[in-house]
């Protein structure tokens, strides 16, 4: 049988508010994948299961109330409320952590879903940094060590930003392949 | 699929706010470009671990420094200048040896440095690493093990610097004189 489309999912939800079955399904898909544009946001692994389930009982809640205008762009949707979301915890605001006490329990499972990665291996890491040109592996430091920004990086390595953005690209595709096994 | 760069600079919080808004429409649709930011994500973390852990050998810059200083890591730190020779050694919980190699950087476009042992061969040469016009140096960040497992050894470092037209010049020799922790 083919496999509905997200965009299908939500629509059968705004049809019919009670299929459960629609609901699950589109849970299970964008859980993992609200887990990922949530970590840009959110570095506490507790704040981030929050964080899931805030946002998959907002986007559930907005569907069946038919308040999604668009269910076809039901991704670009999520991705509003999850910014809306983390942008509204940043600032302090938790109201909407109330909607987590309603969670049902399959929810809280679903929202827990990751992606499925294989486990960095430490060491074939260590070795794929060793590996990088010099002024690449000083940008992947400053970037994720150093928490800079690829201004303040262009500044301290006396280039442009551009150039830092360039860097940057070449090293982390270098090291995704590199510790995936595809040497580049 | 997205193209690997933007998914970097969202990532790297380097995409301007209408990019941010399109990127993450296209993850929360996408599940191929989901995993690849979750590794790209993952790496960071990884490698940010790796520099704390004492695990990494790297040019260092004022910000990275900073950081080092900032996690409380056990460091030794060496200073030389031109001609001049330094005693070195790791201790058993020495994350790193930082060493800086002084020079009158004007002029500079490019450095590069030169590990060869004392009357032997080339080691090793570093080519084109960072530098800090203003301080006049070259750090260079050695982590313990590599140390650790050394004999005892003379290395000595050249530093060569090209400016904007390509032509080199040598900028310093300096000795690192290094002995095995009793």
């Amino acid at each position: 049988m083919e496999e509905r489309s997200d965009a299908a999912l939500a629509r059968a939800i705004a049809a019919d508010p009670s299929c459960r079955a629609s609901e699950a399904e589109l849970c299970r898909r964008l859980a993992p994948r609200i887990r990922v544009v949530g970590r840009r946001y959110v570095r506490d692994a507790s704040e981030l299961d929050d964080l899931v389930q805030t946002v998959l009982m907002t986007t559930l809640q907005k569907l069946r109330d038919g308040a999604v205008d668009e269910p076809a762009r039901v991704a670009a949707f999520v991705a509003g409320v999850c910014r809306r979301v983390a942008a509204g915890w940043r600032r302090g605001d938790r109201r909407r952590r109330t909607l987590l006490d309603a969670a049902r329990p399959q929810l809280r499972e679903l929202s827990r879903v990751e992606l499925s990665t294989a486990a960095l291996d430490r060491d074939r890491l260590a070795e794929c940094v060793r590996a990088l040109p010099e002024r690449q592996r000083t940008v992947v430091l400053l970037t994720f060590y150093a928490e800079e920004d690829g201004a303040a990086i262009a500044e301290e390595l006396g280039t442009s930003l551009g150039n830092v953005r360039v860097m940057r690209h070449r090293a982390l595709a270098s090291l995704h392949a590199c510790v995936e096994g595809r040497e580049r | 699929m997205i193209a690997l760069a933007r998914l970097v600079d969202w990532v790297t919080g380097d995409a301007a706010e209408d990019e941010v808004a399109e990127v993450e429409q296209h993850v929360m649709g996408c599940d191929a470009c989901a995993r690849t930011a979750d590794r790209l994500m993952d790496l960071g973390d990884a490698v940010a671990a790796l520099a704390r852990d004492g695990a990494l050998r790297h040019a260092a810059t004022p910000s990275v420094l900073a950081r080092m200083d900032a996690d409380g890591l056990d460091v030794r730190r060496y200073d030389v200048r031109p001609g001049e020779a330094v005693e070195c050694q790791a201790t058993p919980t020495q994350a790193y040896a930082i060493t800086w190699l002084r020079a009158d950087l004007s002029g500079v476009a490019s450095v590069d440095v030169e590990v060869a042992a004392e009357g032997g061969p080339v080691l090793d040469t570093v080519r084109d690493v960072p530098f800090d016009r203003r301080e006049g140096a070259v750090v260079l960040v050695e982590d313990g093990d590599s140390i650790r497992a050394l004999p005892r050894i003379d290395l000595r470092l050249t530093m060569r610097g090209r400016d904007a037209s390509g032509e080199e010049r040598e900028l310093g020799t300096y000795l690192l004189r290094h002995s095995p922790a009793a």
